[in-house]
């Protein structure tokens, strides 16, 4: 993305410069995934990790459920909560050897051993929703939630693609409305620019000199939200009040849109970490590369204020890496840092008893259980210490809470009576601790407005700090034109016939003319005024026509639906902006790519249908429109 | 009483007859015409313009309005010398104009013979005093103070506004597709406005309007302020064109420019759709809408 700054900040549009960028896109770490998946884990659960994949075959399959029995039990003695490299690489198989249509079965049966692989769930329910799978359904679901609840990348990911998509949306409902707008002032605007031409012929030059007017924005490469602008203040003066409604949500959204464009930024500057396997990765992807701590990155997970988060990812790697020792150091640091979180205390726990001090790692839970005593993993791990201890009563008293809490854990789904001595349950970074940082942090979204890629794209060439207040002056430039239109003479257009009139001290009443009030039609007098008036009615229903098929919903403006305009534009806009938000490179990773070519595919087609449906509900809006004012008759 | 225009200007022997309340005749002779004012207690009830002035005479006006055609009115002229009576009267008796339409078109006949004597600077006048009823037509007489006050602001302003038009003949259209709100326009732009679609000669437009020459070349000079009409050289010789020809010419023209504004928008939504791919679904903006898969 920062690459992409720099182009866009330039403003080279050039194909080589878009070449380069795709080349050096699609070299980025996150899709370089040819090396060893399970780098970071003891060579015992690789080998294992390593079977599960190669076991794994279309439809449900025995063998294969009890090796990634066996992986899951090696995991728990280490400490490991999830594989997500499993299926990925599961993935990847069934693509490569042709059984991808069966491979639900294997995929929920490996998510056993990679709970907190978002993707995997995210593909069972599209495969659930496709497969007409009713009863699977809302497990996945529950399973798709859990992860959102229980893992940090997860959270962020929903996050960015929940703001992605509705900035998506905001700016296809602002290009919707604002060429609308245009559009439907457009003949008078072309009116009243026929009136400062001193030149003729005067017509065909306020014809021409309107087409420029609109590609001015275009050609001068302004970004999406100064052409819009420009184009609805220029509007606004002949809109009628319901039309200037939809100037109004479309300039709120541009405003939301410098906020989106915030969020999403701040997101990818937080998650730069996670891409190529950073520590965020720690929980279901092996960490190759640990983040410089360094107080000069203005609020990252790498500055100061998040750092704890780096040395509680680096603490689990230690963990799953076998290195038990190590884990203990750096817990006990988070202790006496002050971050003594329960599901530091609870591993710290786990820690001390995979080293053979069973009392210790007992404080530790019951620590843990004093600051969250319907802890399921404190619980969990409490219960295998008195087991080991032979505290068969304290067991006792322990095991149905701690049995039924870590039954309710989602998206795990432990199965308790499965689990044998030895398997710890450790506890996942709270993810709304990240939340809860992002917040809290200095500067945030706010500080990454001007910064974002949204804002390079769609406010160039405005100044960060000026965008707020450019969007208050287009919206009150608007309202000023609308009401100083009201004043001075301007063109108004007959939205019935298409006659320009000049009109003074007076809008929107006069917006139909006398001829289509007195429900006239084509007839006017027995000469030749008849037939030019039928010529310029047949002008502007051709007109209108092609508005509504270019920008669907145009026509039911002239028909005077402005607010059902409008929703019909929101709609519009949300079906585009899931093109918008799912379209693209490859990144991501295979299941993220095949799952956003379906939501693509998905979106095109029911964009499709509401641009068809749209443009065959204008035109009939606006054919109605005539009707009642018999328009399209000839009385004479 | 008599006089100079010279020594007693018209203004002053509008007002003297005004303010005394006489009745009675004014004559006024000056550049090469005689105008008579009939006054009724101090108010003017009728003028005689000058017969050599044609353009001046009631018959002429109506013509020129529309009202009467040539062939009408000659004939009311020979029934008028047989029967020894006014046209006005005639013309009401026969049906060809209503008392309103008469009396509507009498007072703009004294309006502009009172606008036209105050051009005169030499010339002398007469005043013959004698008893004078009001004509049926005629609920009260013309306030002939009112009126000079009129002529004289006109006459001021009249200069100015002819400066704007062509010198010489001219010839006044409405622009293509140039439509007003008739209610927003003041009234006499209003009827210059709607008697432009009766002639494109200003002087019949007037008539018709029912408004003088000052009046009505006020209007036409806001009309053009306002971009809704043409105003060309009259030709020399100019021809008769059928009337429908003007129509078909300009139907032809929309049709072209009909044209001319699809290839114009067609060519705009080439551009706008090349547009709306860079910013919606190139590589380099879904790669920015789609950087959230890059957290999975």
């Amino acid at each position: 993305m920062e690459r992409l700054s720099c182009i866009l900040r330039r403003k080279a549009a050039s194909g080589a410069a878009l070449a380069l960028v795709i080349l050096l896109q699609s070299a980025s770490p996150a899709l370089a995934a040819n090396e060893d998946r399970f780098a970071g884990y003891t060579p015992a659960v690789r080998d294992q990790a390593g079977r599960v994949v190669a076991a794994a075959g279309p439809g449900a399959d025995s063998a294969f459920e009890k090796e990634v029995r066996t992986l899951r039990k090696l995991m728990y003695a280490q400490g490991i909560l999830s594989l997500n490299a499993v299926p990925d690489l599961i993935f990847e198989r069934a693509v490569r050897e042709g059984w991808r249509s069966r491979l639900s079965a294997p995929l929920r049966t490996a998510v056993a051993v990679s709970p907190l692989s978002a993707s995997a769930w995210a593909l069972l329910v599209k495969d659930d929703i496709l497969d007409a799978r009713i009863d699977e359904l809302p497990g996945d679901f529950e399973g798709l939630v859990g992860v959102m609840r229980q893992s940090p990348p997860a959270l962020l990911g929903y996050g960015a693609w929940l703001a992605s998509y509705l900035s998506a949306a905001a700016c296809w409902f602002v290009a919707w409305a604002s060429i609308a707008l245009f559009l439907r002032a457009r003949p008078s605007l072309e009116g009243d620019l026929s009136r400062i031409i001193i030149i003729p012929p005067r017509d065909f030059i306020a014809a021409a000199l309107a087409v420029v007017v609109f590609l001015l924005p275009l050609l001068g490469g302004q970004g999406l939200a100064v052409a819009a602008c420009f184009w609805m203040v220029l509007s606004a003066g002949y809109l009628r009040r319901g039309e200037f409604v939809i100037v109004t949500v479309a300039v709120v959204l541009l405003a939301a849109l410098l906020a989106g464009g915030g969020i999403i930024q701040s997101l990818n500057r937080m998650g730069s970490d996670v891409r190529g396997g950073g520590w965020l990765g720690g929980e279901g992807y092996v960490p190759r590369a640990w983040p410089v701590e360094s107080s000069a990155r203005r609020w990252s997970l790498a500055g100061t204020s998040s750092a704890w988060m780096v040395k509680f990812a680096k603490a689990r790697a230690a963990m799953i890496a076998g290195d038990p020792a190590e884990s203990e150091r750096l817990w006990t640091e988070l202790i006496r840092a002050g971050k003594g979180l329960p599901e530091v205390y609870n591993n710290r726990g786990i820690s001390l008893a995979m080293q053979g001090k069973p009392a210790e790692g007992l404080s530790d839970f019951e620590t843990t259980l004093a600051k969250r005593p319907r802890d399921g993993p404190a619980l969990w791990n409490a219960y295998q210490i008195y087991l080991q201890s032979f505290n068969l009563e304290r067991a006792r008293a322990v095991q149905p809470v701690a049995w039924d809490s870590l039954r309710r854990m989602s998206p795990y789904y432990f199965k308790p009576a499965d689990m044998e001595p030895g398997e710890w349950v450790a506890s996942a970074l709270p993810a709304g601790e990240l939340g809860r940082s992002f917040v809290e942090s200095e500067g945030g979204p706010a500080y990454d407005v001007g910064r974002s890629d949204y804002f390079l794209m769609f406010f160039r060439p405005l100044k960060p700090s000026g965008a707020l207040a450019f969007l208050v002056m287009v919206f009150l430039a608007g309202g000023i034109w609308k009401i100083l239109a009201t004043r001075i003479w301007v063109h108004t257009t007959c939205r019935g016939c298409g006659t320009r009139t000049l009109i003074g001290g007076a809008r929107e009443s006069l917006d139909l003319c006398n001829l289509c009030r007195a429900r006239i039609g084509g007839g006017v007098k027995g000469g030749g005024e008849r037939d030019r008036r039928v010529q310029g009615i047949g002008m502007h229903r051709r007109y209108v026509r092609a508005c509504s098929v270019l920008v669907p919903g145009s026509g039911a403006l002239w028909a005077g639906k402005e607010f059902r305009t409008l929703l019909f534009g929101i709609v519009l806009a949300l079906s585009m902006a899931g093109i918008s938000a799912s379209a693209g490179s490859q990144e991501g990773g295979a299941m993220i790519s095949e799952l956003r070519h379906a939501v693509m595919w998905w979106a095109a087609g029911v964009s499709a249908l509401v641009w068809l449906a749209g443009a065959a509900w204008s035109i009939r809006s606006f054919g109605r429109f005539q009707d009642d004012y018999n328009v399209s008759g000839s009385r004479r | 009483m008599q006089g100079k225009i010279s020594d007693f200007s018209i203004a002053e022997i509008f007002q003297l007859v005004a303010n005394q309340g006489k009745s009675g005749s004014l004559t006024i002779r000056g550049g090469e015409r005689e105008t008579v004012f009939i006054f009724a207690e101090g108010g003017i009830i009728e003028v005689q313009p000058d017969r050599r002035a044609q353009s001046d005479l009631l018959g002429t006006m109506l013509v020129d309005a529309g009202l009467l055609t040539d062939e009408e009115l000659r004939r009311m002229l020979a029934d008028q010398a047989k029967a020894g009576k006014k046209l006005g009267e005639l013309l009401v008796e026969k049906g060809k104009v209503s008392m309103e339409t008469l009396a509507r078109y009498l007072h703009l006949q004294v309006k502009e013979s009172v606008f036209e004597i105050l051009t005169l600077k030499e010339g002398d006048y007469r005043f013959e005093g004698f008893s004078v009823r009001l004509p049926p037509w005629m609920k009260s007489p013309i306030r002939a103070d009112v009126l000079m006050m009129e002529g004289m602001q006109f006459l001021d302003e009249a200069p100015r506004y002819r400066a704007k038009f062509p010198a010489g003949d001219f010839r006044v259209s409405r622009k293509r597709n140039a439509k007003v709100d008739l209610t927003a326009l003041p009234p006499g732009e209003s009827a210059v406005w709607s008697a432009i679609e009766f002639s494109d000669d200003p002087r019949r437009i007037f008539r018709k309007a029912g408004v003088t020459w000052l009046e009505g070349i006020k209007g036409l000079w806001l009309l053009m302020d306002r971009g809704l009409i043409h105003v060309t050289v009259a030709e020399t010789a100019e021809v008769r064109t059928d009337p429908g020809r003007a129509v078909r010419v300009e139907i032809a023209r929309a049709r072209i420019l009909g044209w001319v504004r699809a290839v114009l928008w067609a060519s705009a939504a080439v551009v706008t759709a090349g547009w709306i791919y860079v910013i919606f679904l190139s590589p380099m903006a879904t790669g920015a809408f789609t950087g959230w898969a890059g957290f999975f």
